[in-house]
């Protein structure tokens, strides 16, 4: 089946700052909105330095404990700038604490309707950092797709068929991964 | 990020040969004065600068020391101000000191109205055009040899290094003094942008007179709002996406029995 968009990130240097895009597939949003039971935090809140242009607030969709911390990328690229990322940090730089990359915004309410969501962080960014966080983007939001939400579709047969060597047990059979 | 090469100067000529078509873009100076003056000049407080010494009859400022030796000046920095484009050569005539020699710097700040033009400076080619610029202003003014602008144009002074280094630099939140560590400020352009907000040129020594310095002042501050100009260019967006079947990879599991 062909591949969808499942999170696209668009980075652009403004007048303020660096103005962050982020238009997720509705599965993405549907799965925060699952973990929060609903319950949303205004990002102003907890952290001062995502601004909306249009002064409207800025949700996101609450995570529970064991989603608030860091995770590794596994099998992180050679030239990986970022082994780790986190979801807990919304409001917060894109570089968080001990090197970790900020992917707190892909749990902005709205973030799956129209164009997206968009907020502005300010300071100064020059053309290569852009590049180098749009690369970590990438990577990390593998790592977070393949972690929480890469579907897996199991199919268990019960076989009275006779193995070899007569003995019973199972085998799994992985056709791709 | 690594520290880089400088870059190469581009063309300013159709700009610095026509000033009247350079709208600036730089919206404040922040200027740095090093060398000897009698007393402090009122207002202000000279302080302490290590790099400033062998100026005879001043007394290099120390800490603690709350007045020079009898019939000594007193020789370190005068940090100005923020000073808004209209007041800052009458600053600089008024402030300047008695005494200098080729240990003195000229540190000038400028200061952006919009965090773009400062981020439009990040660019490994300003401080190549600076130097370029420079060394034809040198020219122009006939600086002789033994100027000690030279050895900072050719990129022989630890004080004003020729490498790029913005990146990391505008990282720093407090000033120190390692001239070798990845990110440090001795480069002929400094982005302390952690700590004052500004690009800050330490290419320039300070010059025989204080009209020779505003002359050099006026001249980075041109440079600088042409190479802005002349770099203008509708920003680019950089796009990172992740796409996925939305189907996954199935597994199959037998259990015989």
């Amino acid at each position: 089946m062909e591949a969808v968009n499942q999170i696209v990130t668009c980075l652009e240097r403004t007048w303020d700052g660096l103005k962050v895009t982020v238009k997720l597939h509705p599965g993405i949003e549907e799965y925060f909105k699952s973990r929060s039971e609903g319950a949303t935090t205004d990002v102003s809140l907890v952290g001062r330095s995502w601004r909306s242009k249009k002064d409207v607030p800025l949700l996101v969709h609450n995570i529970p404990n064991e989603l608030a911390t860091y995770f590794a990328v596994s099998n992180p690229r050679p030239d990986a700038q970022y082994v780790s990322y986190r979801l807990d940090q919304p409001g917060q730089r894109l570089v968080v604490g001990d090197g970790n990359f900020n992917l707190s915004f892909i749990r902005l309410v709205g973030a799956s309707e129209g164009d997206g969501v968009s907020f502005t962080i300010p300071g100064v960014y020059s053309e290569d950092i852009i590049v180098q966080h749009s690369r970590a983007i990438e990577q990390v939001a593998e790592a977070f797709f393949k972690q929480f939400l890469k579907p897996v579709k199991i199919t268990s047969i019960i076989s009275t068929l006779i193995q070899e060597g007569g003995s019973g047990g199972y085998k799994e059979v992985r056709q791709g991964d | 990020m690594a520290t880089k090469k400088f870059g190469k100067a581009i063309d300013l000529s159709r700009l610095l040969d026509n000033r009247r078509l350079i709208k600036p873009r730089i919206t404040s100076v922040g200027i740095e004065l090093e060398g000897g003056w009698k007393t402090n000049p009122s207002p202000y407080r000279i302080i302490r600068d290590g790099s400033v010494h062998g100026l005879n009859g001043y007394q290099p400022i120390d800490g603690g020391m709350s007045s020079p030796r009898d019939g000594y000046g007193l020789a370190g920095e005068l940090p100005s101000p923020v000073l808004k484009l209209d007041s800052w050569e009458e600053w600089v005539m008024k402030y300047y000191p008695e005494a200098i020699n080729h240990t003195c710097g000229m540190h000038v700040h400028m200061g952006f109205g919009t965090a773009m033009h400062y981020m439009k400076c990040m660019d490994p080619q300003l401080p190549a055009t600076v130097v370029e610029y420079f060394k034809r202003w040198a020219g122009d003014n006939k600086l002789d040899d033994r100027h000690p602008i030279w050895p900072r144009l050719r990129g022989e002074s630890q004080y004003c290094q020729h490498v790029y280094a913005g990146e990391d630099q505008i990282m720093n939140n407090s000033k120190d003094h390692s001239q070798t560590r990845q990110g440090h400020r001795y480069t002929v352009m400094n982005y302390a942008y952690g700590r004052t907000g500004t690009v800050e040129c330490r290419l320039l020594p300070m010059m025989d007179t204080p009209k020779m310095a505003v002359s050099a002042i006026k001249e980075l501050i041109d440079i600088t709002n042409a190479f802005l100009i002349a770099t203008a260019a509708k920003e680019k967006k950089v796009t990172a996406t992740l796409a996925a079947d939305p189907e996954g990879s199935p597994r199959v599991r037998q259990l015989f029995i």
